[in-house]
Order: structure tokens, then C-alpha cells, then sequence
């Protein structure tokens, strides 16, 4: 945050110093005066960037940054719909949260699939890049990285549903296939333990797909000279892997790992399709946990606490990861 | 020379060679069978008359072919009505959120104004904005705005991104500036410029975010969720996934002819309508997605 927000405070310095440096002067307000004028023009000859931009910043403002003061300010008091009286009760709403065990369950379910997305999210698809770059013959590369892209373009309703159908302890192929091997048919939605293996299993089903989208552009700007001294020097393919092809992509290793954390914590989709009332406690997470406890019942006030605390998570682990990996916005 | 070729000839072979080749070739057949047979098992359920479903046989080929399914989703459940209110967001939608997020990207890739970091900075810190933070006073704000039940929430939400804007204005900046200054010596006012030279030069970027927003809007199903309760403002997805829902519970809850009204093969069906006109685009849209993949891993 600090890298973006220097900038502005640099440029308001830098005018306010020059408006110092006008007032000590004799004549400092003609000076001034004259500065202003400056201004006017400028902004005058550039009317119509202004104009251009008005839409996109009027929307972000209100849609956008009026939402997240809104929401601080929302989680210190009562909060009534239909009225605009505001009373503010303290630290009641983040005292009714933090008594909640399933907040406290939600929150441990977060973090658990936060994490395991993204060290998937991050492993799995390099290593399927990694694979795929082994296959030598272009047309059947293609054709795989389209078609494992595939599940990405669809919503999760649609790859929900299909692996409810797919799952299905009835009417389900995969269960067929069982039943048809000699084993019991399983209710593969309904089962506790796994419940949170299966989301994490088919949430990564979708995504690799992406992944290995941005891994392939990296993969094959490598040189094809390092493929070919090292084979010269008797180096084997597990080698080549090792030694050539991971060392390149690391750049982009780090890249995916900040994609993933910024959005590692807005799970929602699939937890609110693919859960239900037996497995409910395993794969509650705090997005659908404020659905569910306030937005749904109209009881604002802690779900706007839940919000803000998870809120506060997030942007500290984007930042530390921003950190770590020296992943700036350029400009 | 010769030894050299030999050594190459010898590494290629190796047995480690040829367990990584198979392993390889093995786990992206598993991969993409697992797609295409949920593809292929959720046409033929879909095409099957619905007592052919309940057997135990598993089918790879329906043995008696029927769109009785279709018809009955259709006209039934009110999909259409969802399937039109879909359309409606994705072009409305698509057509606002590239029409001011080009505007704002145009006006970013001007060299110099003043403020000019000040609003780009705005833009770029608008993208780390978690979602779950303004989930509950967007929803204030959509209800006081009177968007709750409104199909209009849906092409509000998300009709700008900073994502969009830092796209269209990397494109622009690409643009050379010889032109600008061209067409300005001829006397052409800044709007002008826009609308007659840069948007016909950049049908490209516009391409890659128009598929993106396309695709985001198709799958609208978080904001439907909170701001659309009333069942015939639903677009497809909620739809969707209400049909799914009530299927598994008034099965559970024994009514059987309820269950015979939404079975497997009606669901099925849905579930192609829903993800069909995506699957049909993908061929052509693909080239412009993958560049849009690739530009936001770049800007992040």
C-alpha cells in the first residue's frame, strides 16, 4: 500500500511546498494568483480527459470505496434497516461474533481452504505446464491445454451441478461403476470427512486450467539453446525439468502465488453450491457464513464485523506476500 | 559428430524417458476424460426418456433418443425467462462496462494532466478491494438505490474494473503517438481522436475485454445471489441452481410426482442450456482469452 499511496502524498507535498514558497514571497499573493490560473488553464485544456474519466471514478467511488467506509462504520453499531437513525454500540457486534462457535469454525475452514488453494492452485498447474511442455507434438498440446481450460469458462453452478450429478449416490455414473465392481454406493456430498477434500479436489479440477495458461507463455520463452547444451552435456530429462525449465519460470511461480492470495479468502461460489446442512460445519467459510447469519436473516451489524475482521486478514497477507515476492504495481 | 548424435539417440530412450512419457500421457487422458465424459454423460441423461434413468445400467449411448426434456425445462421451470435475463446482463452489461472502462483507459494513457496519479492510483488500488469487505453495505447501497430485484443491479455490478481500464490503456499506450499528433495538427477535437482513430485501431484489446466480461457476466451468480430474490428476475445461474435444489429435496421429502416433473434428465438438460452458448463461443473466443489471461497475470 505504501508503494501506491507515495505518489499522491508526493504530489500534494510538492504543491503545497510550492504554495509556501509563493506566500513568503513579497508579492506572493499575484503569485499565487497567477499559480491558480495555471491550474485553471490546465485543467481547462483538459477538459475532456476529465470528462473521459468521470464515469470510471464517479463508479468506483461510490460503488467501490463510499462501500468500504460504510461497512467500518456499519460494524460499530446497530444497524436497523428502514431507519437512519444510527446508534452506535462499540465493540458489541465484533463481541457477538467472537462468541459464535461457527465463526470461529467458518474462520478455521478459511484458512484451511485458503491455504490449500493456494499451494495447489500454485503446484498443481506448474507441474501440469511442466508436463504438458514434455509432449512434443504442438497439435496435441493444444489441444490439451484448450480443453483442460474448458471447466474455467464455465460457472460453478454449472460444474457444481455436474459433479452432483456425476457423484450422485443414484443416479450417478461414478457410483454405477462402483456398484458395478462390488462396492457399496457412496453419498460422496454427504460424507463429513472428505467434504472439504471434495470442494478443494474440484475447485482445483476448474482452476488448473488458468494456470497452466500463464505457466505455458513462460515455458516456451525459454530458450531452446539450455535444452540443447544440456542435452549435449548427458543431462536427462528429470534433469532438464530440475535444472532449466523450474529455475526459468520462477518469476512466474511468484506471480501466481500473489494472484492466489489476492484471492485467496473470497471463496463463495462453490461453498454456497456444493455444501449442505450434513457437511456444513466443515465447509462453512466466512464469506458464506455472513450470508447466512446476517445478510439472509437482515441482522447487518455482525456480518458487516465478520466482514471487516476478515477483511484486515486478507489485506495483511496480500501485503506481506506483495513483500515478499517484490511484486509491485509496476507504475 | 557422430558421438554426439549417439549420446542424444541414447538419452532419448532411456526407461526413465519412457515411464515420464507414459505417466505424463496417462494423467492428461485421465484429466481430460474426466471433462468429456461429464459432457458426454450429461447429454445422453439428457436426451434419455426419464425411466431409462433410474436403472443401474450405466449408458455411454442412449438407446431411445428424445428432446422431451428440452421442451419441458423450457417451458415449464421459466428457464426461458432466466435465459432472456442472462442475454439482457451480458450485452447491456458487456456494452457499459467496455464503453466507460475504454473512456477511463483512453483519458490513463494521455502522457501528462494534472491529478493524473492520483486517479490511476485510485483505479489500480480498487482492484485489491476484497469482495467479502463491501458484501454487506454494497447490499445497503443496492437497496437504497432501489436495485434489490432489479435485473439493472446485475449490469451495475462490476461495470468497471480497474483490471479493464489498466488493459485498454496498456493497448493505447502502444499505440504510437505520431498518430495523436497527426490528427491533432489536422484539427480534430480530443473526442474525435477517440471515436474515429483509436477505438478502429485497437479492435484487439477491445476484443480481449469484451470476452472477459462476457464470460464474467454470463456466470453472474454471487451478485444474483444477494440482490435478486423475486423468481422471474433470476438470471440463469440462481436459476439454475434452484432447479437443481429443488429437485434433491422434494425427492428426499418422497413426493414422487414432483420427482417425475424435474428428473435426472430434465436437470441435465438445464444444466446444458446453461453452459451451452459458452461452449459454442469458446472456439472463437479462446485466442482473445488466453491474451487477457496472460495481461492480467502480467498487471496482477
Amino acid at each position: 500500500m505504501g508503494k501506491v499511496a507515495e505518489p499522491v502524498l508526493h504530489c500534494f507535498a510538492k504543491k503545497g511546498s510550492a504554495v509556501c514558497i509563493f506566500w513568503s514571497n513579497q508579492s506572493g499573493v499575484m503569485l499565487l494568483k497567477s499559480a491558480k490560473n495555471w491550474m485553471l488553464k490546465e485543467i481547462r485544456k483538459n477538459t475532456a480527459i476529465y470528462l473521459m474519466l468521470l464515469p470510471a471514478i464517479f463508479y468506483l467511488l461510490i460503488f467501490c470505496y463510499y462501500p468500504i467506509v460504510d461497512g467500518i462504520e456499519m460494524s460499530f453499531r446497530d444497524v436497523v434497516i428502514n431507519s437512519s437513525e444510527k446508534n452506535y454500540i462499540g465493540w458489541e457486534n465484533y463481541q457477538t461474533i467472537f462468541q459464535d462457535k461457527y465463526f470461529w469454525s467458518a474462520l478455521r475452514n478459511t484458512f484451511i481452504f485458503a491455504f490449500w488453494n493456494c499451494f495447489l492452485g500454485v503446484a498443481l498447474s506448474g507441474l501440469c505446464a511442466v508436463m504438458l511442455n514434455e509432449i512434443r507434438r504442438p497439435f496435441t498440446r493444444r489441444f490439451i491445454q484448450t480443453s483442460i481450460y474448458l471447466p474455467n469458462l464455465l460457472s460453478w453452478v454449472v460444474v457444481g451441478s455436474s459433479f452432483m450429478f456425476m457423484l450422485s449416490p443414484t443416479v450417478g455414473p461414478v457410483n454405477q461403476i462402483l456398484q458395478m465392481c462390488g462396492q457399496e454406493s457412496f453419498y460422496f456430498f454427504g460424507d463429513i470427512p472428505s467434504s472439504r477434500f471434495l470442494l478443494i479436489f474440484i475447485n482445483q479440477w476448474k482452476i488448473t486450467g488458468y494456470g497452466v495458461i500463464i505457466y505455458m507463455a513462460a515455458i516456451i520463452g525459454i530458450s531452446s539453446e539450455q535444452y540443447e547444451a544440456a542435452i549435449i552435456d548427458g543431462v536427462n530429462r528429470f534433469q532438464q525439468i530440475v535444472y532449466i525449465t523450474i529455475p526459468n519460470i520462477s518469476n512466474t511461480i511468484k506471480v501466481m502465488l500473489m494472484l492466489n492470495i489476492m484471492g485467496m479468502f473470497q471463496l463463495f461460489d462453490p461453498i454456497y453450491i456444493l455444501s449442505n446442512r450434513i457437511t456444513q460445519n466443515n465447509t462453512d467459510v466466512i464469506m458464506t457464513y455472513v450470508y447466512r447469519t446476517s445478510l439472509a436473516k437482515i441482522d447487518l451489524g455482525p456480518g458487516a464485523a465478520a466482514s471487516v475482521f476478515i477483511s484486515i486478514i486478507a489485506l495483511i497477507f496480500t501485503l506481506v506476500a506483495k513483500k515478499m515476492t517484490k511484486f509491485g504495481f509496476e507504475e | 559428430m557422430i558421438r554426439k548424435q549417439k549420446k542424444y539417440t541414447l538419452i532419448k530412450k532411456t526407461w526413465g524417458g519412457f515411464v515420464l512419457d507414459f505417466v505424463i500421457r496417462l494423467f492428461f487422458f485421465l484429466y481430460i476424460f474426466s471433462i468429456f465424459w461429464m459432457f458426454w454423460q450429461l447429454v445422453v441423461t439428457s436426451i434419455s426418456p426419464e425411466l431409462e434413468n433410474n436403472s443401474v445400467q450405466i449408458r455411454f449411448w442412449p438407446n431411445e433418443v428424445t428432446l422431451g426434456a428440452y421442451a419441458e425445462i423450457w417451458t415449464r421451470s421459466g428457464l426461458n425467462v432466466a435465459f432472456f435475463n442472462n442475454v439482457y446482463i451480458t450485452v447491456v452489461g458487456t456494452a457499459a462496462h467496455v464503453f466507460i472502462c475504454t473512456l477511463a483507459g483512453y483519458a490513463l494513457s494521455k502522457p501528462r494532466f494534472p491529478l493524473k496519479q492520483f486517479f490511476l492510483n485510485l483505479i489500480i488500488f480498487s482492484m485489491l478491494v476484497p469482495s467479502q469487505m463491501i458484501m454487506v453495505p454494497t447490499f445497503i447501497l443496492y437497496r437504497n438505490l432501489s436495485l434489490i430485484n432489479n435485473l439493472n443491479a446485475l449490469v451495475v455490478s462490476g461495470m468497471v474494473s480497474g483490471f479493464s481500464i489498466i488493459v485498454m490503456r496498456n493497448y493505447f499506450l502502444g499505440i504510437p503517438a505520431s498518430l495523436w499528433e497527426s490528427a491533432k495538427i489536422d484539427g480534430a477535437t480530443e473526442m474525435k481522436i477517440f471515436f474515429k482513430i483509436y477505438i478502429p485501431v485497437s479492435i484487439p484489446g477491445f476484443a480481449t475485454i469484451i470476452m472477459l466480461q462476457m464470460v464474467g457476466k454470463w456466470n453472474t451468480f454471487f451478485e444474483a445471489v444477494l440482490f435478486i430474490n423475486s423468481p422471474e428476475k433470476q438470471p440463469l445461474q440462481t436459476k439454475l441452481n434452484m432447479i437443481i435444489n429443488s429437485i434433491t429435496t422434494m425427492a428426499q421429502s418422497g413426493q414422487s410426482s414432483y420427482v417425475n416433473l424435474f428428473g435426472q434428465n430434465v436437470k441435465s438438460a438445464a444444466i446444458i442450456i446453461a453452459m451451452i452458448p459458452l461452449l459454442v463461443a469458446y472456439p472463437f473466443m479462446q485466442k482473445y482469452l488466453v491474451k487477457g489471461i496472460l495481461v492480467g497475470a502480467v498487471k496482477g
